[in-house]
This record gives structure tokens, C-alpha cells and sequence, in this order.
């Protein structure tokens, strides 16, 4: 994705992917980091998910709780919470609709420059 | 996990960070702990030593920590703590432990005035100053950790400090008020030795606040110096015109001399471990 993406929106759709990849699975900050990358958001510093972690958090979206991590040391862990697994489908919904009418409008553009 | 330990293992992590990666983080770590002084240090170490846990990890992968966390850790920073809970508890005993050592080592110079005056309002006036230094103080350490570099940035920040300092010594040598009050021998001792104990009791249950153990030896300096005075074997040094001036020099003198210790005793410390990591490389 390119990094010249609108910061807020940006933001809004971090956080929206956030809660998906966090309602497939528990996840710690490296980890879900690297399953952004996966997906494509490989350009965006990491850095900007944790001040998303904390809000999500603050709005009860998401629990962390402190869990033995693979290699061994005690990591803080992500869950989606049920209001959480709410407002993912609330942004599935919203990013639905703002898809169709984007496609729509640049499906018009194309027509109009052929 | 307790915020003790959470600082215990922040310090211990960080000695595996390559060199880069540690002035990085430091300077993370030192630009939170200073802006988000009032809120919750347990949530704040919390966040701190996952960063550093997730820094870690890329570090172990072959990225740097500006590559993972960004080039722009101030503004992420700020974003974080907006987000973290102001502790109204931990902020009233902050400011209750700051009062306290301000009142002790305000108190001591003053109540061995030989008229046994204790000026009330140099006490308010000096209150007021000391609390927008402090906060000046704290300001400047978030402002300059992003934006200078690490010479100019002790510079400025020892510099002022010192500035700071001397204006609260010329404030208590020149500023007089006729608000004062009269405080016998006997009083003035039991409360210099009430103020101590309180200090005593919050240092020991506040023990994350290693952000208060570079005052340790003021605290000392000044309670030996007013009790001492107070008991009366400083008398005759006292009784000259000159009371005020011997009894900070002597104070700052006291206090500058542990903290020469502590230096000399930390530097050796460092040269210790120097080596003792050299023979482990070697």
C-alpha cells in the first residue's frame, strides 16, 4: 500500500484490520505487525499501531493480557471482546458501502476518459 | 505483572538491544517517562516493555527499530500518552513527596535562622517558583530529547538546571517577607524529623520512583544539617551574620560531596562491568 495514504484514513482502516486479524486469532504487537505486512500493509511503520492498540483498548474493543509467548517470556496478549467483534462488523458494513460507491465512481471515470 | 518488575525487566531487555536500536529506544523511553509523569506508570511501563519486547524481535529479524517503529516516535509517543489514564493517586503522592522534600529542605535553611523565624511567605513565593521550574524542567527534558543531539541536549539540561537552582538560592537569600512566623527549637525539630519519616514511609512503599533517588542526598544533607543546628551544636558558626550562606554552602557542600561519591562509586561500577564483559567476549 502506499504510504502516501491519507494518515486519518488511514488510521480508521488500521484500526478497522486490526480488530478482523484480532478476531481470528490472540495476537502481541510484533505479531500482529507482521500479519499487517501479510496482508499488504508492509510500507506503514509499525509504530503507529500502538497508540490504535491502546485506544481499542480504552474503548473495551480489545482486553491484553499477559501470556507465555512461544519462545518462552511472558508477552502482552490481544483478544477481541465481544463490543469489539460489534464494531468490526460495524466497519465491515461502512468499508462495504464506501468500497461500492469508490468502484462506482472510478468505474465512471474510466468510462468517461475511453 | 507489578510495575517494579515491569521496570526490572525493561532495564534487563534493554542490554540486549545493539547499539542503534538502544539510543532509539532510550530515547523513547526517557521522552515517555518524563511527559507522562502524572499518568499511570504501571500502564506506561506496560506499553514500554512491549515495545521494547516487539523492538526485539525485529531486531532479532533483521530490522532496525526506526525501520519497525518509524521515523516519527515523538508524534507516536504523544499519540500514546494522550491515551493513558491520568493517576489521580499516584499524582497526589508525587506531588505530596515533592511538597514534603521542598518543605524539608526549605525548612531546615530557614529554621536555622537564629531568631528562629520561619518566613511564611518566602516559603509560598519559593513553593511557587520551585513548581514552574520543575515544570519548566520537565518540559525542556520532552522538548530537547527529539530534538537535540545528546551533547547539546545534557548541555541544556544541566544548564538549566543550574539556572534553576541558583534562582531559588537567590530567592531564599533575598527575598523577605513580613509574613513570618516563630517556631521554638523543640517544634522545629519534630518537624524536621516528621517531614523525614513521612519521606521515609513514601519512599519505601514508592519504590518504582527512581526518578527521586538523585535527591537522596539533599534530603540527607539538609536533615542532618537542620538537626544538628537545631540541637544546637552548630551555634556558634550560625550566630554570625553570615547564618543563611554557611547554611546552604554547607548543605550543598555535604550534598555535592555523596554525590561525588555515588558518581565515583557508579564509575567504577561501569568499568567493572567493562571489563567483565570483555573477558566474557574474549
Amino acid at each position: 500500500m502506499s504510504d502516501k495514504l491519507n494518515s486519518q484514513m488511514l488510521k480508521g482502516v488500521l484500526t478497522g484490520c486490526i480488530l478482523i486479524l484480532l478476531s481470528k486469532e490472540e495476537l502481541y504487537g510484533y505479531k500482529l505487525s507482521e500479519r499487517l505486512s501479510e496482508y499488504g500493509f508492509a510500507n506503514i511503520s509499525n509504530g503507529t499501531i500502538y497508540p490504535l492498540l491502546l485506544t481499542l483498548e480504552k474503548k473495551h474493543y480489545i482486553e491484553g493480557e499477559m501470556r507465555e509467548s512461544e519462545n518462552g517470556p511472558q508477552r502482552k496478549y490481544y483478544l477481541i471482546t465481544d463490543s469489539g467483534l460489534a464494531e468490526r462488523d460495524a466497519f465491515l458494513e461502512q468499508w462495504q458501502e464506501l468500497l461500492q460507491s469508490v468502484n462506482k465512481l472510478a468505474g465512471e471515470m474510466n468510462k468517461n476518459e475511453d | 505483572m507489578k510495575t517494579n518488575d515491569l521496570i526490572e525487566k525493561n532495564a534487563e531487555l534493554q542490554e540486549k538491544l545493539n547499539e542503534e536500536n538502544s539510543s532509539y529506544y532510550s530515547n523513547l523511553l526517557i521522552y515517555v517517562r518524563s511527559v507522562a509523569l502524572f499518568r499511570s506508570e504501571h500502564d506506561s511501563e506496560e506499553l514500554l516493555l512491549g515495545i521494547l519486547q516487539d523492538i526485539l524481535d525485529a531486531q532479532n529479524d533483521g530490522i532496525t527499530a526506526e525501520e519497525y517503529f518509524g521515523k516519527n516516535p515523538k508524534q507516536i509517543a504523544d499519540e500514546m500518552i494522550k491515551n493513558l489514564p491520568i493517576d489521580w493517586l499516584e499524582a497526589i503522592k508525587t506531588i505530596f513527596t515533592y511538597f514534603s522534600f521542598f518543605t524539608l529542605f526549605f525548612g531546615l535553611t530557614s529554621l536555622m535562622d537564629e531568631s528562629l523565624k520561619f518566613d511564611v511567605g518566602r516559603y509560598l513565593i519559593l513553593l511557587v517558583s520551585i513548581t514552574v521550574s520543575l515544570r519548566f524542567v520537565l518540559w525542556l527534558i520532552g522538548y530537547t530529547t527529539y530534538k537535540y543531539k545528546s551533547r547539546l541536549r545534557k548541555f541544556t539540561l544541566y544548564s538549566s538546571m543550574v539556572l534553576v537552582f541558583s534562582a531559588q538560592i537567590l530567592i531564599i537569600l533575598l527575598v523577605d517577607t513580613p509574613l513570618t512566623i516563630t517556631i521554638g527549637k523543640v517544634l522545629g525539630t519534630i518537624i524536621i524529623l516528621g517531614i523525614l519519616l513521612i519521606l521515609v514511609y513514601l519512599f519505601i512503599k514508592n519504590k518504582q520512583k527512581s526518578l527521586w533517588v538523585p535527591f537522596i542526598p539533599i534530603v540527607i544533607s539538609a536533615a542532618v544539617v537542620g538537626v544538628l543546628a537545631r540541637v544546637g551544636l552548630l551555634e556558634s558558626l550560625l550566630k554570625s551574620d553570615k547564618s543563611k550562606i554557611i547554611a546552604i554552602l554547607s548543605i550543598t557542600l555535604f550534598t555535592a560531596l555523596q554525590y561525588l561519591i555515588i558518581f565515583l562509586y557508579n564509575r567504577k561500577k561501569a568499568k567493572a562491568q567493562e571489563s567483565a564483559q570483555h573477558t566474557h567476549c574474549s
